[in-house]
């Protein structure tokens, strides 16, 4: 890895990651602010409902009944799409900025033209892209803190317990960034790398919530990466999901080998 | 001892072959022209000296070292202007050469002010504002300024003006008189002309020569112009198989001898001739020669009626 690399990376990508971190932060608080006021006895009795409860169970990849608790409220703040949409904004952005946007921009020659190697380049930018991903993950949860100690709920908050997300959700963005920097490595247009895996995370989320409905697409669903973080029903157990951070960190992790390999031995085209 | 070194240098894209087995020479302190019509292959051979294509076979040395093995030790000591140079948009030019200096260890500071002066850029200005031109003078900038031992530059006077141009020479002079090395890759033949003692030349990614520009002068073609006394003895002249007429008027007849110039003076002694004169070529000359009258190569057939 190369400090001066690390600095230019953050550099290039500081507003991108400042906007996504304000906006998450505003988005947690608004939040707390808005589950503080819902009517918990009136949401308990419309999930009473089969139609009303499936529809929750298909929305978050959870079965919500019973889960009509200050803490399950808040870990909606860890999965709400919103936040899956910045996150991977940002994430889409850092992991293919270096790796195919310099050859894309054409300004891989003065970059690779430096008395540095392709491995400290492709380690540098991982390092940037999993610093953005940690922060992200940071104010998620610390956004959500902050709102609901500003806009205390019906009942008090295990935070403990929602902490204990972070790992899962960390797993999460390293799986996407690591296979967003692999598929960066094999491509020379950035546009095309940003497509790729834009359209498996939409495929994934899809199929994610098409299991809910339709038993056998269950199997499918395990092919996104997706299907490997379900914060509500880590909530409602307590327990960090260990085998499933250690899928994310596979599939990411193989990714991100297979593109260090075709980074560091592939031709850099003019 | 040589700069730079390459042995059966060889890139192939496919069944295209961009480069085919090229051994370059490239001695140490020298200014080395690097000549070949678009799509030569110059480019594609700059790019594997720097590392940045993996030569499908063969081996390249530069300082001794293999660029693949040992590229980012190699690139300290390299200064490299990219054909199509692109920056940072968003950056000032003085940020673009902080960063570039900082990762070649921070010692340029000085140079880059010297450099920036005498290229005339305004350095507070983001790249995104530079002219084709600036950019230019940016990527020149960043390749002089930490005080390489190796000069690589790609088609360095494109977009610059004249006078820019006058001073980027001035300021390679200097380098060679330093004792460094410049492999100055162009297709303007009168630059190389002016600034190289060696040079190479590459046709369908084939090395068809190299030496120095004096030798290739004296080994190649000389431009012979030849003034009859009167038009029945021009009319009537038979040429040796080494003379390639060129323009003819009615006394009088240009053209180009392929020989030794020996056998051109014997055949000339032989003419009634009023005047004569005979030239050295050009680069330019030589260049086309290498083009026009050795396809694949090799010497043409010569098209004269034999003497």
């Amino acid at each position: 890895m190369s400090l001066v690399l690390i600095g230019r990376f953050f550099r290039d990508s500081r507003w991108l990651g400042l906007a996504a971190i304000s906006g998450i932060f505003l988005f947690e608080i608004i939040l707390a602010k808005t589950i503080s006021e819902f009517d918990t006895s009136a949401i308990e009795a419309v999930l009473k409902i089969p139609f009303v409860a499936r529809a929750w169970k298909t929305l978050l990849g959870s079965d919500v009944v019973g889960m009509i608790s200050g803490t399950g409220l808040a870990s909606i703040g860890a999965a709400h799409p919103f936040v899956y949409l910045v996150s991977a904004a940002v994430l889409l952005s850092e992991c293919t900025r270096v790796i195919v946007g310099e050859i894309d921009r054409g300004s891989a020659d003065m970059l690779l033209g430096l008395p540095t190697t392709r491995v400290a380049i492709y380690l540098s930018s991982t390092f940037v892209w999993m610093a953005w991903g940690a922060a992200l993950c940071l104010t998620a949860l610390l956004g959500l803190r902050i709102g609901v100690q500003l806009s205390p709920l019906f009942e008090p908050v295990d935070f403990p317990r929602i902490l204990a997300l972070l790992p899962n959700m960390f797993a999460l963005y390293c799986a996407i960034g690591g296979l967003a920097t692999g598929v960066s490595a094999f491509l020379t247009r950035r546009g095309r790398a940003v497509a790729i895996v834009l359209a498996y995370l939409l495929i994934s989320f899809a199929v994610n919530f098409l299991a809910q409905i339709w038993a056998p697409m269950g199997w499918l669903a395990r092919c996104g990466v997706l299907y490997y973080y379900q914060p509500l029903e880590q909530v409602k157990s307590g327990a960090i999901a260990w085998d499933d951070i250690g899928i994310l960190v596979a599939i990411g992790g193989i990714a991100w080998i297979a593109g260090l390999i075709r980074y560091t031995t592939r031709d850099i085209p003019a | 001892m040589l700069a730079i070194e390459t042995r059966g240098l060889t890139k192939q894209y496919g069944a295209y072959r961009a480069l085919d087995g090229v051994d370059l020479r490239v001695p140490a302190g020298s200014v080395f022209g690097f000549l070949g019509p678009n799509g030569a292959g110059k480019t594609t051979c700059i790019r594997v000296l720097l590392g940045l294509l993996r030569a499908s076979s063969g081996e390249a040395r530069v300082l001794g070292k293999s660029v693949w093995n040992d590229g980012a030790a190699l690139r300290a000591e390299i200064g490299y202007l990219p054909g199509d140079v692109r920056f940072n948009d968003f950056w000032t030019g003085r940020e673009t050469l902080r960063f570039l200096d900082r990762m070649r260890g921070g010692r340029s500071a000085a140079e880059i002010t010297r450099l920036a002066e005498r290229f005339q850029l305004p350095l507070e200005k983001h790249v995104r504002s530079y002219s084709r031109g600036m950019r230019q003078k940016l990527g020149l900038i960043q390749a002089l300024m930490h005080k390489p031992a190796v000069l690589i530059l790609d088609e360095p006077t494109t977009a610059l003006d004249p006078l820019v141009q006058q001073t980027l020479f001035e300021e390679l002079r200097a380098v060679a008189a330093d004792g460094r090395t410049i492999l100055f890759s162009s297709h303007t033949l009168s630059e190389v002309d002016h600034l190289c003692e060696y040079v190479a030349i590459l046709r369908g990614g084939k090395l068809i020569e190299q030496d120095r520009i004096e030798a290739l002068r004296k080994r190649a073609v000389r431009n012979v112009e030849l003034d009859f006394f009167d038009e029945a003895a021009a009319t009537s002249l038979r040429w040796p198989a080494d003379f390639h007429p060129g323009v003819c008027g009615p006394r009088s007849l240009i053209g180009s001898w392929t020989a030794s110039p020996q056998a051109l003076l014997q055949w000339l002694a032989t003419l009634p001739l009023e005047d004569v004169r005979i030239s050295e070529p050009s680069l330019e000359d030589l260049f086309l020669g290498y083009y026009d009258l050795r396809p694949n190569g090799k010497p043409a057939a010569n098209h004269g009626a034999a003497a």
